[in-house]
């Protein structure tokens, strides 16, 4: 008998709206819900693309990031076992506290240095993700185990990741993950200092794109421990989707830029596979990063030739959701889960005409796969980061290991 | 009452080395008998003893750190100071633990937001002054919790993962806990820990490491220290204090 680590529930927001549905629905229709911002003053900014989640009610002593989880895991309180750990993801977390105190601080200096007020320093500690894990623990009545997992925007994957070991160690039969990260001045003004940012939603894969656009996502997934007996009889065509490998590494090239031979991703996704016992090419498809920047994603194309004998689909969500951060590994590996469950390979919006080394392998149409009912589809899901950092994780459905 | 971290002692048995960077004082304590005593890959003349700390270089002078840590970094003088301590810290304990980072898989964890959030308000406010329409990317890089961890492994070639992990209660403890599962599902052959902010860090070196290869008494001085590290409240001690115990170990001994 084999503990294997299996998605039980999950729940997200993104910009298309509540839930998988709306998400689906609009990567699969071609819509993105990349559109001109007015949260803050983007119009001061050269470009002002962003996906953010459309009526989200933010009360003024909060943030954006609680406003989506409150609302996502309320549904959820009191209903799990209170000693269940818990992973919060994130990148920036809840940075409108730094925000306010700094705009604060910096408006009241404006006669004398003298007259200035004090940097509320209190005021921007509430930006700590480990605040925002208590309040998540306090919302949900958890009294367990609990961390914050940040690797920049591979966070979320390695949460899953460590969620997964905890459950197939046995040091825990279910874990929650928590992801999220909004849409801030503080980052939209950081990736527009970097130039990354493109002038027209984000196109990943496309031979034209230019860079990403900023997005906001928040979403839970609870992962349990699910023994395992072998049934070859089991002719089931829809089944459970398990995470069966997972790997990461580092570049140690370039805080900002990405390895160009692909080199850390591979590394990530063979470690990954090596763990699940299959091989690459055994994948049914990649979710892939696909940030739409230039180099990151011929960095990941790269990856995937090398180790891929034979095309092989891959998508990006990012051309519909746009990159939401800490939370586009969860995203992007929920629709992955979902992808397989329909034997649908979604699209990647925003695709027009594909990169030169993208054209076998990227699509702007769903993709139908084959039903087999012999052996179990896999799918791989990888991130890339600031700093070089890389993960990635082997999804399995169906019947066998 | 220091809270106790008995789950966590199976980890702490893989602890190779310990390196500490303060404004002030720097050194490194070593668990394994002969390892370093053999090392080709002295840093310097002075390091290559087991257990050692002396007064700290002037990192703004021009021959560092290339004589702390024998190579000279690129855009040293540009990085927040967490980074600096860090690298430093990171270089010693390498050195240490005799690791080698062209032969070996080596990963990164870190588990204190101080730094952060030091980075994110710096970043922040210099935005601001400069009229809220233009940022400095090479401030908005370091604003991410594993942004230190990236210089270190962009300038000491460390391949293996690379995560912020910080436990709700004992992060500490946690941090080793986790590098010694990254050693044993083999995504990573060695870790090194970080323990820094903007005015110290501490780089904790895990690693497989035979009985016979211990010295069984500056790891029980690891185990007791980690074993008893937080104070009153509950917190784990700042890299500060627990340099400063870590050089009073090495003069005591």
């Amino acid at each position: 008998m084999t503990v294997r680590a299996r998605i039980h529930a999950f729940d997200l927001v993104t910009a298309y709206g509540w839930g998988i549905d709306p998400l689906w629905r609009g990567l699969n229709t071609g819509q993105t819900a990349i559109a001109p911002t007015k949260q803050f003053a983007a119009a001061d900014f050269a470009i002002n693309l962003a996906a953010t989640v459309p009526d989200l009610q933010v009360p003024a002593d909060s943030s954006r990031v609680w406003a989506m989880l409150r609302r996502l895991l309320a549904p959820l309180a009191n209903t799990l076992d209170p000693q269940t750990p818990v992973i919060l993801a994130t990148t920036v977390g809840e940075i409108e506290f730094v925000e306010k105190a700094a705009i604060a601080h910096v408006g009241s200096a404006a006669t004398t240095q003298a007259d200035a007020a004090a940097f509320d320093h209190a005021l921007a500690a509430n930006a700590n993700p480990k605040i925002l894990l208590g309040r998540i623990k306090n919302l949900l009545g958890l009294q367990g185990n609990a961390w914050v997992m940040s690797s920049a925007c591979a966070s979320s994957t390695a949460a899953i990741s460590m969620a997964a070991s905890l459950v197939t160690q046995g040091k825990a039969t279910n874990v929650l993950v928590v992801a999220a990260d909004a849409l801030s001045e503080f980052v939209y003004a950081g990736f527009a200092a970097l130039s990354s940012l493109s002038e027209t939603p984000a196109s990943p894969f496309d031979a034209n794109r230019t860079g990403l656009s900023l997005g906001e996502a928040a979403a839970w997934m609870l992962i349990t421990s699910d023994p395992y007996i072998e049934n070859p009889h089991d002719n089931k065509t829809t089944s459970p989707t398990y995470i069966t490998g997972w790997g990461s590494s580092s570049d140690a090239s370039h805080m900002t830029a990405p390895d160009p031979a692909g080199g850390g991703l591979c590394r990530a996704i063979s470690s990954a596979c090596t763990m699940a016992h299959c091989l690459p090419s055994d994948a049914a498809f990649f979710a892939a990063h696909g940030t739409a920047t230039p180099y990151s994603d011929a960095m990941e194309l790269a990856a995937i030739t090398a180790l891929m004998p034979k095309p092989c689909p891959v998508f990006s969500i990012k051309g519909g959701i746009g990159h939401t951060l800490g939370a586009a590994g969860i995203t992007q590996l929920l629709v992955a889960h979902h992808a397989l469950q329909l034997h649908i390979v979604p699209p990647t919006v925003g695709l027009t005409t594909p990169d030169t080394n993208a054209q076998h392998c990227v699509s702007n149409q769903p993709i139908v796969l084959p039903v087999s009912q012999q052996k179990p589809r896999l799918a791989i899901t990888t991130n890339s980061g600031f700093g070089g950092v890389n993960t990635a994780i082997i999804l399995s459905n169906g019947v066998g290991r | 009452m220091s809270q106790n971290i008995n789950t966590a002692n199976h980890a702490i048995h893989a602890i190779s080395a310990i390196s500490w960077f303060t404004p002030t004082q720097h050194g490194s304590l070593c668990t394994a008998s002969s390892a370093l005593l053999n090392s080709s890959q002295s840093i310097t003349q002075d390091t290559a003893l087991k257990n050692w700390c002396k007064p700290s270089p002037d990192l703004n002078a021009p021959d560092q750190p290339a004589s702390l840590l024998g190579q000279s970094v690129r855009y040293f003088q540009r990085m927040p100071a967490e980074a600096r301590y860090a690298l430093c810290a990171a270089g010693l304990a390498i050195h240490a633990a005799d690791l080698n980072p062209v032969a070996t898989t080596i990963g990164l964890l870190a588990g204190r937001f101080d730094g952060t959030l030091a980075a994110n308000i710096a970043y922040f406010q210099d935005y601001l002054e400069a009229g809220r329409s233009l940022a400095r990317g090479n401030m908005f890089v370091y604003t991410l919790p594993t942004s230190v961890l990236g210089s270190v492994s962009v300038v000491l070639n460390l391949r293996g993962p690379a995560f912020y992990l910080d436990h709700e209660q004992l992060p500490l403890q946690s941090l080793i806990t986790h590098a010694s599962y990254l050693i044993s599902t083999r995504e990573s052959q060695a870790m090194l820990i970080l323990w820094s902010d903007a005015s110290a860090a501490v780089c904790i070196a895990v690693g497989a490491m035979p009985d016979h290869a211990r010295d069984q008494r500056t790891h029980q001085m690891l185990m007791d220290l980690f074993n008893h590290d937080n104070d009153d409240a509950g917190n784990p001690p700042s890299p500060s204090a627990l340099a400063h115990r870590l050089q009073q170990q090495v003069t005591h001994s």
